[in-house]
């Protein structure tokens, strides 16, 4: 049977013919697959895959156009394929991109959304200006009528329609079939204003005409297989997606070391048409596709990085956008971390690249969805930005940091229990640290002489850090001074002052206290006397210090807006006052503390020399 | 040397900063009303004046002299003179250079405040008289302390 449905196929005289042997063969797929042969379902998707020859030596045969809408027919129509089919069908549509690219000088079959100028419905029922199903209904009418060569013009399984191949302007001559029979040298229907580029040349008149079909009606067919997927129970749409991850990823990975993106973004498109579905069934697409994603993200081209941070970015930013507030959410920022390490990874990587994946994190991020995330979710947000706080290239710092700093800041305002503690404040501080690869002599932190002048980018870093934490620290001000407690807990009368301290106002004053010690660390060029390294002296030499004056431009300007007799001061309780007066005022002007420091540390250096010395006989 | 090493970079270090957090700290003790808010400013301020007057740099004198002017003007300009216990507070302030016998005062942080500022004005004079051959830095500095010293005894 298999060798007489391609016999009949190789054979056929025009496109009706050679519907013959593809609607059988269809047929006895979706046979195949009921009664459950997989033997013979496989080798009928061999058939319909390999039939319509895209990307073969010889090039695509007249016919087969009529296969590649059989096969596009295929994807939306069946179900219950296995992974194997799946990623060759999406290999074929694959090559139709490639062949739409090759036609029109680099650029891929275009989105419906980017306006295609289509005159096929983008319903997918039929055209409505064919002629040959010019009154209403007659779509469906058509469906029910067996296929066959003369059927064929108005069949609406997929919406791929003869009718629309046979509208599209630049095929002229053709009675309701695409000029899949134009004889070489006739006029080509096809890039008709520019000369034809070298990769246009290598093409048939069969792969011209069908490129011109994906230009305009057939774009929509393409997009239909992707936008279809959400009729897949909760199994298939992951063998879906592991079918066209799998597709993605032989695309980036080309033996010729050339890649493509067509199937990365789908793979996008794929988890974003399903994303109403249940959350269990959704986070297993998602799984699969981010695991691709992330792996893109590692990619040596920069254009391949930005293309896989724009999709977890458009996928974090749609979830966040309707999850309800401090939803756990964490599952759409884990990725994000995953492809920084896996972009920290790689040795031949541009920091262009690292600056897509920290951009996009704050793309995610906009529009106040920092405040749907929870601690969790927060959590995979502070990891990125401690990575990227350590990255070499402070533009990558820069990236992360403008992009989360804003939602950290507004979180913090509107909902700090989603926040992870104070360590978001801590993450904002340490962009203010510079790393450096210089030698572990002496102490760093006491280093004031060595720093040297900033690049403009070092120095906007330190700048915004400073700038972040002085709008956390009012921000955690104004909560205190809208406290019932405002006054602090010494001022507590009766009953009050039997009761427990609120955990808010312990929020917001740790709050307060981190970001001023923060930011009197920074301006003393000290370590963060609040972070994890701080007493770590293997990595002291990692940083130098900043300079002090953004730092103590935030700090004052964090508590002037709290003196004053504006209408919009509020009154800072004078606890909050003693804090800042104690992590922040005392260690910006205490000369003589500093002294001592120094002194000690001089001692202990020289304790040290005279030791190694004396062991060593030197 | 150690410790003369140690003064250098301290010196160095407040040198970089006293400008930028001097001036601002100032301004907010002089906006903020009376009362414990101001006070906790104050405390390490005044604690830290003393260290930065006495120091050769002349920048640093100069700012932190011109901030325990500052703080002391803005203190007898808002004080209540007729107030007993602010006198007391002056007189505790000046027991320690031996000016005028000690009184009991009931407030400890004020007592702290006006040893920091007495502190304060003893460095400055000293450094102007002994550190710096340098002729701004001593104008300046007993400028300032020339000042606050008038102030002070206008006050008493």
């Amino acid at each position: 049977m298999f060798t007489a449905l391609r016999k009949a196929f190789e054979c056929a005289e025009d496109a009706g013919h050679a519907a013959l042997p593809l609607e059988c063969a269809r047929a006895a797929f979706r046979l195949a697959n009921r009664v459950q042969l997989p033997e013979m379902r496989d080798q009928l998707a061999a058939f319909l895959t390999s039939a319509p020859g895209i990307g073969g030596t010889h090039g695509m045969a007249p016919q087969g156009a009529e296969a590649v809408m059989t096969l596009l027919e295929v994807a939306v129509g069946e179900s219950g394929m296995p992974g194997t089919c799946w990623a060759a069908v999406l290999e074929v549509v694959s090559g139709l991109d490639e062949l739409h690219a090759a036609a029109h000088g680099g650029c891929g079959i275009p989105s419906p959304d980017e306006g295609v100028s289509s005159n096929a419905s983008i319903a997918g029922v039929q055209s409505p200006t064919s002629s040959l199903t010019s009154t209403p209904g007659a779509g469906l009418e058509a469906s029910r009528t067996p296929p066959g060569p003369v059927s064929r013009a108005s069949r609406t399984a997929s919406g791929v329609t003869n009718a629309a191949l046979s509208e599209y302007p630049l095929a002229p001559g053709t009675s309701g079939h695409m000029n899949v029979d134009s004889a070489p040298g006739s006029p080509s229907a096809v890039n008709t204003s520019n000369a034809p580029t070298s990769a246009e040349k290598n093409l048939n008149s069969a792969e011209k005409n069908l490129a011109a079909w994906l230009g305009g009606a057939g774009a929509d067919a393409v997009e239909r297989v992707f936008s279809g997927s959400t009729r897949l129970d909760s199994e298939e749409i992951v063998v879906f997606t592991q079918a066209l991850a799998h597709v993605a990823s032989a695309e980036l990975t080309r033996p010729d070391g050339s890649y493509r993106t067509f199937s990365l973004r789908k793979l996008v498109h794929v988890v974003l048409h399903n994303s109403g579905r249940v959350r269990l069934a959704w986070s297993r697409v998602w799984g699969v596709a981010s695991e691709c994603l992330v792996k893109a993200c590692a990619h040596a081209d920069a254009d391949v990085v930005a293309v896989a941070a724009g999709g977890l970015k458009e996928v974090a930013y749609r979830v966040l956008s309707n999850a309800p507030v401090s939803s756990d959410r964490s599952d759409v920022l884990k990725p994000f971390v995953s492809a920084f390490k896996a972009a920290n990874g790689q040795s031949d990587q541009s920091d262009q690249s690292r600056c897509a994946i920290a951009d996009a994190l704050g793309g995610a991020l906009a529009d106040g969805n920092g405040l749907a995330l929870g601690v969790t979710g927060w959590r995979s947000v502070l990891e990125v930005l401690e990575i990227a706080s350590l990255d070499p290239s402070r533009s990558v710092a820069f990236s992360a940091l403008r992009g989360v700093s804003y939602a950290v800041v507004e979180t913090n305002r509107e909902k700090p229990n989603a926040l992870v503690d104070c360590d978001a404040v801590r993450a904002i501080a340490r962009f203010a640290y510079i790393p450096h690869e210089g030698t572990a002599d002496g102490d760093q932190s006491m280093a004031v002489s060595a720093v040297s002048p900033l690049d403009a980018t070092s120095l906007r870093l330190v700048e915004l850090s400073a700038e972040t934490l002085r709008d956390v620290a009012v921000d955690a001000g104004r909560a205190l001074s809208s406290s019932p407690y405002a006054n602090d807990s010494t001022n507590r009368t009766g009953d009050e002052a039997s009761e427990p301290p609120l955990d808010d106002r312990e929020r917001a004053m740790g709050t307060w206290r981190v970001a001023l010690a923060s930011l009197a660390d920074a301006a003393a060029g000290d370590r963060l006397s609040s972070s994890p390294y701080a007493n770590d002296s293997t990595d002291k030499s990692l940083f130098v210090p900043p300079p002090p004056e953004p730092a103590l431009r935030g700090l004052f300007e964090a508590l002037d807006a709290f003196v004053g007799g504006g209408e919009d001061v509020v009154q800072l309780p004078a606890d909050a006052w003693r804090v800042a007066a104690d992590v922040a005022i005392k260690p910006t002007v205490d000369m003589e503390s500093r002294r001592l420091r120094l002194l000690e540390t001089t001692r202990t250096s020289a304790g040290e020399f005279l030791f190694t010395n004396f062991h060593t006989g030197n | 040397m150690c410790t003369v090493g140690a003064m250098k970079t301290a010196m160095e270090w407040s040198s970089r900063r006293a400008r930028h957090s001097l001036v601002p700290l100032c301004r907010i003790v002089a906006t903020l009303e009376d009362g414990p808010c101001r006070d906790a400013l104050l405390e390490p301020l005044l604690e830290a004046l003393p260290s930065m007057a006495g120091v050769s740099d002349q920048e640093l004198a100069a700012h932190a002299v011109s901030a325990a002017k500052h703080v002391s003007f803005f203190y007898l300009r808002t004080g209540n003179l007729t107030d007993g216990l602010f006198l007391s507070q002056v007189a505790a302030a000046l027991s320690a250079t031996g000016v005028v016998n000690p009184r009991t005062v009931d407030s400890p942080v004020n007592v702290a405040r006006w040893d920091g500022a007495v502190a304060v004005f003893a460095s400055a004079v000293a450094s102007a008289s002994e550190k710096t051959d340098k002729r701004k830095t001593r104008d300046e500095t007993a400028g300032g302390a020339g000042k606050f010293l008038f102030i002070l005894v206008r006050a008493i």
